[in-house]
């Protein structure tokens, strides 16, 4: 028995080396000169270059593709859910039955390859003039993240009790001030965690701002794409871009990881 | 307890009626789906019967084609070598990926101190987007310079060409999305066992089974359920993969792991601009996530029936 447990402990910390080893070696790098980040045998010890953070951060259209990632995941999240609580709302409440409906075209369009909305969507931006522009981005990423808004929603809404919502009709609240006074004070920490989920897929979407942005709208996953090309010499301002792209992240999944589950599975029907 | 909408006015005027409201909260959301949802994708399926070539300078010209986009793609090879590719990779790492998730999640299940801090550091890569993960791997994995070929050469393993050797490339993206997305397969088998009843695998080991036994005879019937809404939620995005490729790789060496996604941007907005013909091959891709979906929901409902 005490054998077992050693061994689920052990094994336990060999993954966790596994999983954690190359974000350790992703932040060494990015605090290594050139010469010392592609040395063979690895440097151990060296002195951090907190500059070559400076240096990521002024590489060509780095901090402007951060700033546009700030701009076009606020108004995301705006956008998906003002028009997405309601709906959850609805949805949750509404007595016809179509929850299992909107399940599953959830998890349809979820199936639907990205690029299906993208070529047609190309083409309709070029002729309306909203390629590369931070309103064509806002509304194109509405195609992910308000249906999962909906959903997402539409499962906070549901563990408030009806009741609450009922007594407060009986005292005169129109449907509009139920949900503005009663049930979103109550689900605000849904409302958060969906807020979170919408922001982090803009955050870390690559094939949208690829498709439909340039050099106005180009987002930080572009421009992190934009060092494929970079030699070894560049490894250690690759590296330092790279983190920080990922700690605003980290900072958000912080936040979501009680609800990660729900958002790894949106779509599905239960029960 | 009185019935809801007992004590709703009846006689009221539309507007401020509960199916004023119902409508008020559902048709923006549904106009908003609906322009931007829907209609991208009607008008993709009608794009997708045209020729329409951004490339030749012509890009307000479509031309009406019936069904020749679709024609064409049954003898572009190019198309079928990506298809391949992308069952290829999402097979190998569906294989992968369930094996070590469910590995990690009955570990991080059989703990009571520390889970928590091991589960958080097996989730950590969900954290990183699929570029950043990408171009870190290309980094890790470079031939002369990369650290995990130093680590290979410690114990006498000569350089290998990870990503630029034909057989090795589509196996070494499986590994590198087996670091990056194990996490959502361990973090939903770990919510099953978490939800299981302790009795049954009590009893079991009352009766004198051994771990490998509870495991083969208890648990994994009881899981089955979570085992399959991992498989089909992976499958589903593993099928669409792009970045963790293209930043890798960029579909070489020579289109070896180009995968279906890559192949339709390179032909449409990535670089030919045949808008046309590369919504065809989304519709065709689409197609076959579909029926791939619509397989594995029909084998997961067949299972507990047995």
């Amino acid at each position: 028995m005490r054998a077992s447990r050693l061994g689920v402990y052990a094994s336990l910390i060999l993954l966790s080396l596994l999983f954690a080893f190359p974000v350790a070696w992703l932040i060494w790098t990015s605090l290594k000169l050139p010469v010392q980040a592609s040395a063979i045998p690895p440097v151990w010890v060296f002195e951090p270059q907190w500059s070559n953070y400076v240096d990521a951060w002024s590489d060509r259209g780095f901090s402007s593709a951060f700033f546009n990632t700030v701009v076009i995941g606020t108004g995301t999240v705006i956008v998906s859910i003002a028009f997405g609580l309601p709906m959850g709302y609805s949805l949750a409440r509404s007595p016809i039955r179509g929850k299992q409906f909107i399940g599953v075209s959830v998890l349809f369009l979820r199936m639907l390859p990205e690029m299906i909305f993208l070529i047609p969507l190309y083409g309709i931006y070029r002729s309306i003039g909203l390629f590369d522009t931070w309103t064509g981005m806002i509304l194109a990423f509405q195609i992910i993240t308000l249906p999962f808004a909906v959903w997402l929603l539409r499962g906070f809404v549901e563990g408030v009790p009806v009741d609450i919502e009922d007594v407060a009709r009986v005292d005169g609240c129109t449907d509009f001030q139920v949900l503005t006074r009663i049930t979103m004070p109550l689900i605000l920490p849904g409302i958060v965690a969906a807020a979170m989920f919408t922001f982090v897929s803009v955050w870390g979407g690559l094939l949208f701002p690829l498709a439909l942005g340039y050099t106005r709208a180009e987002t930080i996953s572009v421009a992190i794409a934009n060092f494929r090309g970079y030699s070894n010499f560049q490894w250690p301002v690759m590296a330092a871009g790279a983190v920080i792209a990922t700690i605003p992240q980290i900072l958000f999944f912080g936040f979501i990881q009680r609800h990660l589950i729900a958002g790894l599975t949106v779509g599905s029907v239960k029960g | 307890m009185q019935p809801a909408t007992f004590a709703l006015p009846s006689r009221r005027s539309f507007f401020g009626s509960r199916a004023f409201y119902g409508y008020l909260f559902t048709v923006p959301g549904l106009l908003v789906a609906g322009a931007l949802i829907l209609y991208p994708l009607l008008f993709g399926l009608y794009v997708s019967l045209n020729d329409w070539n951004w490339a030749s300078g012509q890009s307000a010209q479509m031309t009406f084609v019936g069904l020749r986009n679709y024609i064409d793609l049954v003898h572009d090879e190019l198309f079928w070598n990506a298809l391949l590719n992308t069952f290829y990779f999402t097979g190998a790492a569906l294989v992968v990926e369930m094996m070590l998730g469910t590995a990690c999640a009955l570990l991080l299940n059989s703990v009571a101190a520390g889970s928590a801090f091991f589960r958080t550091i097996l989730i950590f890569p969900l954290m990183i987007s699929d570029i950043v993960a990408a171009i870190m791997w290309k980094m890790l994995l470079d031939p002369s310079l990369g650290f995990v070929n130093y680590l290979l050469s410690l114990v006498g393993i000569g350089s290998i060409n990870w990503l630029s050797d034909s057989h090795l490339v589509i196996p070494a993206i499986v590994l590198i999305d087996a670091w990056w997305q194990t996490g959502v397969i361990t973090l939903i088998i770990l919510a099953g066992l978490q939800s299981l009843p302790e009795e049954p695998r009590e009893i079991a080991r009352v009766d004198g089974a051994n771990a490998w036994q509870i495991f083969v005879h208890v648990t994994l019937p009881a899981i089955t359920p979570f085992l399959w809404t991992a498989a089909i939620f992976r499958a589903i995005d593993l099928l669409r993969v792009f970045a963790i490729v293209w930043g890798t790789t960029g579909g070489g060496p020579a289109r070896a792991s180009q995968v279906a996604q890559h192949y339709i941007y390179a032909q449409g907005i990535g670089g030919y601009l045949h808008i046309g013909y590369s919504t065809s091959l989304a519709v065709t891709f689409a197609a076959f996530i579909c029926i791939t979906v619509v397989i594995l929901l029909g084998l997961s409902r067949k299972g507990p029936a047995e």
